[in-house]
């Protein structure tokens, strides 16, 4: 099959996923990935979306995850922290650089709108 | 400290991937832990919730977005849930519409039929009773001479009652019809009699008012009445204010005092009203045997403590009253043991196994069939298998389908069982089944038919399921040809099926056609010469009607010389008891020439009764107008009396001494020598059996009765008669009723109701059980065929005629029958013995009726197999080889 370079290689979502991981640096599981997206985000997000999200970016190799032993009141299931995967973190300063080139010169513009 | 909700939690780990579950769960509750600090538990379970329906949405929207195949199943060896191999089997369900229907019919279809059957076991034989303790409740019979039950008399029963040490309450009964005047209506109502201990006994307390108190047993306190929910219901429209109110019985006025709870036995018992059983002094007697008696025992006296506390009393009595207990003894049931009559037992578990078996049959039909289908789903299998689905995962997951198949044919079959139960209640006439038993479909039936359900499913898909694993894996890749072991074994596993099949539907029509014999034996015999043309009604009267016997001879000769004159009657007869309807009275009696002892059925009659009922005379005269009060007493005794007591002799102008019967009173005159003067035929009175019971009859101008029954012969349509016999007895007495208008024929019918329906039911479960294995030799054949469409060409080809060819085909059909008619005959000369109490006329080895079944059994296998012989006569050897 022929390969073909996408303008913008991952879907929103899952950038802003990779990017609240890049955030939470070395504490980033589950739940810390979802409080910077609540946050920085400043958006409500589903659960589901984001663990499916993780799934997707940890089976298409983007970022990698190690689990281990969290407190007590999480009934004895380990946190699986993620870090981004050099491949990933590429694909997302593509994605970031497309959007900067597309956003170039219309900063006035876009902020009175 | 508050915990998720468990149910969620339980959601989440069944649901998730394996690789997510674990740390979302993990985050989810530490989370949650958080949220029940900010915001309190209960918004915490609710936000619990939420997020895991967030997260199950999420993943199964993932689930469905990736490509599903079967290479999904091998894709995650051991990673799989429940949840994939139900999508996955719904899937290959719906792409065979056919299959899936045929199976959840036939799986309707008989677990329906079981469960409908279950219900009626259940209540009748499974339920405990609907009593306080059971198991101390009993039946106490007086045990006559050279018998072992009769009913009691009143002293008799009074010593029991005052003598026994081993009872906590003692009761006698008896029932009666009442006249019932409220609310300005007057009709005839059922009604018992009984000791005021009686509702004590039962350990049943009301559910408005009281039952009766010690002592309203007796004369002048008895005036009061406990009514059945459903008469109350029925009668006084459920009326809250009755308890208190005046009702009159008989002409006696009787205050209410309680009702029964809603759905008891006594609900569905015949007596509709009870009231204190008082004695009065005219029943104060020893020899006349009318009382019925329930008692409970003490607790901790065992049922021999009892028999040996009334062993001695009845040891007493006999010493103290020679004349009328000399031998008698008493006899003590337990409850549950005698509750159930041994035929409706029997008929029960036939029936249980019958349908039974049909399912076990039906199931059989379905893995060969679903055998058929995993033929053509072999490359699936292969390919699955390619991927590396372990042979546990492919059984598995044809597991899933079959029992999937079932749950959803157990769902229908609850629905279908629950309309079969109905119609068989419609069905049974009300007496037949025990008060007690409650037929119900309830969570009882329910978890019999969802263990049918998962069981019927392992079993039918056992066998494709394990085949399915088998699959040869290098011989199925090669896509042309079909290698000869894969083919050979499932050849053979078919063959086995299709034998079970043959043996288990020959055991079901055995069963079928030795209950058919024995029901057209029954319908053959002729209860008298044309009985649908015989019409009968019931002439009840009260003891208090009539004061002196002579008055009830006048009124009953005036109705009968009525009835004789209404246009359309060729005959009339009045009689004590109609056919079927058992002895009216049973007597002891003494022969005057040899001093033997004895004992008889005895029947009033006026003396048309033989000649209306078409019973002919052996010797002797029969009943005469001239047989009257004043003249010798005579008695005409019927064949099976004679064979028994004059076995060489000739009985005529022999003395048979028996009590007088006072009408309308509980006592025995003086003993009268009645001469026989005539031997009639043996009525049936008990059974259609020819043999009979031993009886006599007096004429009623020398037995005066007040309660008889009319007779009349039609020359035309009897309910022509209906009318014009209501207005003849209207017109003598407008107050008399007539019930329980009927032809004998009709009687006869009622008599059989049973047995009808049991025969039916039986032969409509072989019917199905033949026609299930009729296509299972076809569909067997056919494949047989199909498979050697090859080699049937060449021998074609190679100058085979077309005989020798179906004759190739049938010879394998063949084969297969004999070896299933010799199992399933074997299994069914065994299994009817246990049948042996439902036959009549037919012994359970009958020749004829296993004869018939083999050969029934053996022809229809024979014509299934036919068509697909034909197919493979009809192969063009070009075109067979051009195949390959």
């Amino acid at each position: 099959m022929k390969k073909t370079r996408a303008l913008l290689p991952l879907g929103e979502f899952e950038m802003l996923v990779l990017l609240a991981i890049l955030q939470a640096g070395d504490g980033a599981y589950g739940s810390a990935i979802l409080e910077q997206v609540h946050q920085r985000g400043g958006r409500s997000v589903a659960r589901g979306a984001l663990y499916v999200t993780l799934e997707r970016l940890d089976a298409k190799g983007y970022v990698a995850s190690r689990t281990e032993a969290g407190p007590p009141v999480r009934g004895g299931r380990p946190r699986r922290y993620y870090t981004v995967r050099p491949n990933g973190l590429a694909l997302l300063r593509r994605s970031l650089e497309a959007l900067g080139r597309m956003r170039e010169g219309l900063e006035l513009g876009l902020k009175h709108s | 400290m508050t915990r998720p909700p468990r149910a969620a939690a339980w959601l989440l780990e069944r649901v998730l991937p394996r690789g997510a579950r674990d740390a979302a769960i993990g985050d989810l509750n530490e989370e949650f832990a958080a949220v029940v600090r900010d915001a309190g538990s209960a918004p915490a379970r609710r936000w619990y919730w939420i997020q895991t329906f967030s997260l199950i949405r999420a993943f199964a929207a993932e689930g469905r977005r990736r490509p599903a195949a079967l290479g999904e199943i091998s894709a995650r060896p051991g990673g799989d849930t429940m949840t994939q191999d139900l999508r996955y089997a719904l899937r290959a369900l719906r792409r065979s519409p056919a299959f899936t229907l045929i199976a959840i019919s036939v799986l309707a279809i008989g677990i329906g039929a079981t469960s409908a059957i279950f219900s009626f076991v259940d209540g009748v034989l499974l339920r405990p009773l609907p009593y306080r303790e059971p198991d101390r409740i009993v039946f106490l019979w007086e045990r006559p001479p050279g018998g072992s039950r009769n009913v009691i008399s009143t002293l008799n029963y009074l010593d029991w009652q005052q003598q026994n040490q081993v009872f906590e309450s003692i009761s006698a009964g008896t029932s009666a019809s009442m006249t019932m005047a409220a609310n300005g209506e007057v009709s005839q109502v059922r009604a018992s009699r009984v000791s005021a201990g009686y509702f004590r006994v039962y350990g049943v307390a009301t559910t408005l008012g009281r039952a009766f108190s010690p002592g309203e047993d007796q004369p002048g306190k008895n005036n009061v009445v406990v009514l059945s929910y459903r008469f109350w219901q029925q009668r006084f429209g459920g009326d809250p204010g009755i308890v208190g109110r005046t009702i009159a019985l008989d002409r006696e006025p009787c205050v209410v005092i309680g009702v029964l709870p809603a759905g008891s036995p006594f609900d569905r018992g015949s007596s509709q009203l009870w009231r204190p059983l008082a004695f009065g002094p005219g029943e104060l007697t020893r020899d006349y045997h009318w009382l019925r008696a329930i008692a409970r025992l003490k607790p901790g006296i065992t049922l021999e403590a009892a028999r040996a506390n009334m062993d001695a009393i009845a040891a007493r009595i006999s010493r103290d009253y020679p004349a009328s207990n000399k031998d008698w003894g008493i006899t003590i049931d337990r409850l549950p043991d005698v509750l159930v009559d041994p035929t409706l037992r029997r008929s029960l578990e036939v029936l249980l196994a019958g349908v039974g078996l049909l399912l076990v049959l039906g199931c059989t039909n379905l893995a060969n069939l679903a055998l058929a289908r995993g033929t053509a789903r072999e490359r699936e299998v292969v390919v699955c298998a390619a991927l590396g689905a372990s042979r546990g995962r492919i059984v598995r997951q044809f597991l899933t389908e079959s029992v999937l198949l079932s749950a959803a044919g157990g769902a229908l079959g609850l629905a279908s069982g629950y309309m079969m139960m109905r119609g068989l209640q419609l069905l049974l006439p009300s007496y037949y089944l025990p008060r007690e038993a409650v037929i119900a479909m309830d969570w009882r039936a329910f978890a019999f038919a969802a263990g049918l359900a998962i069981g019927t499913g392992l079993l039918f898909g056992l066998a494709p399921a394990f085949h399915a694993g088998r699959v040869d894996l290098a011989g199925s890749m090669r896509a042309s040809s079909r290698t000869a072991t894969a083919d050979r074994s499932r050849r053979r596993l078919r063959d086995i099926l299709v034998i079970a099949e043959i043996a288990v539907s020959c055991l079901l029509l055995a069963g079928a056609t030795l209950l058919v014999r024995s029901f057209l034996q029954m319908r053959g015999v002729d209860v008298a010469r044309d009985p649908d043309r015989l019409l009968t009604a019931g002439l009840l009267t009260p003891d208090s009607r009539f004061s002196h016997p002579d008055q009830a001879r006048a009124f009953f000769r005036t109705v009968l010389e009525r009835v004789q004159g209404i246009p359309g009657v060729t005959a009339a007869a009045l009689t004590a008891g109609l056919p079927l309807e058992g002895w009216p009275d049973g007597m002891p009696l003494r022969f005057a020439e040899s001093n033997v002892r004895g004992g008889a059925g005895f029947k009033s009659i006026s003396p048309s009764y033989f000649n209306t009922l078409g019973l002919p005379l052996l010797r002797g005269r029969g009943l005469t107008d001239q047989d009257r009060k004043g003249t010798t007493p005579v008695i005409v005794v019927n064949d099976a009396f004679a064979k028994r007591y004059f076995e060489n002799q000739d009985p005529l102008g022999k003395h048979v001494l028996i009590q007088e019967i006072v009408p309308g009173q509980r006592r025995l005159g003086p003993e009268i020598p009645w001469q026989i003067v005539g031997v009639v035929a043996n009525e049936r009175t008990n059974g259609l059996s020819p043999q009979g019971s031993r009886g006599v009859y007096s004429s009623i101008e020398q037995t005066p009765m007040y309660g008889l029954s009319l007779l009349l012969r039609a020359s035309g349509d009897p309910s022509f008669l209906v009318a014009p016999l209501k207005a003849a007895i209207h017109e003598i007495d407008p107050e008399q009723p007539v019930t329980d208008i009927r032809t004998v024929a009709a009687i006869k019918d009622e008599f059989v109701a049973p047995d009808r329906l049991r025969t039916w039911l039986f032969g409509v479960f072989s019917a199905i059980a033949l026609l299930l294995a009729a296509v299972g030799i076809y569909g067997v054949m056919s494949y047989s065929v199909a498979q050697r469409t090859h080699e049937i060409g060449v021998r074609a080809a190679l100058g085979a005629s077309r005989g020798r060819i179906v004759g190739l085909v049938i010879r394998h059909a063949a084969l297969l029958t004999g070896v299933g008619l010799a199992i399933g005959m074997a299994a069914a000369i065994a299994a009817t013995r246990w049948m042996a109490a439902l036959l009549f006329g037919v012994q359970p080895r009958d020749p004829v009726s296993l004869g018939a079944a083999a050969l029934l059994l053996a022809t229809v296998s024979l014509v299934a197999a036919y068509v697909p012989a034909r197919r493979a006569a009809r192969i063009d050897p070009i075109h067979a080889l051009r195949v390959d």
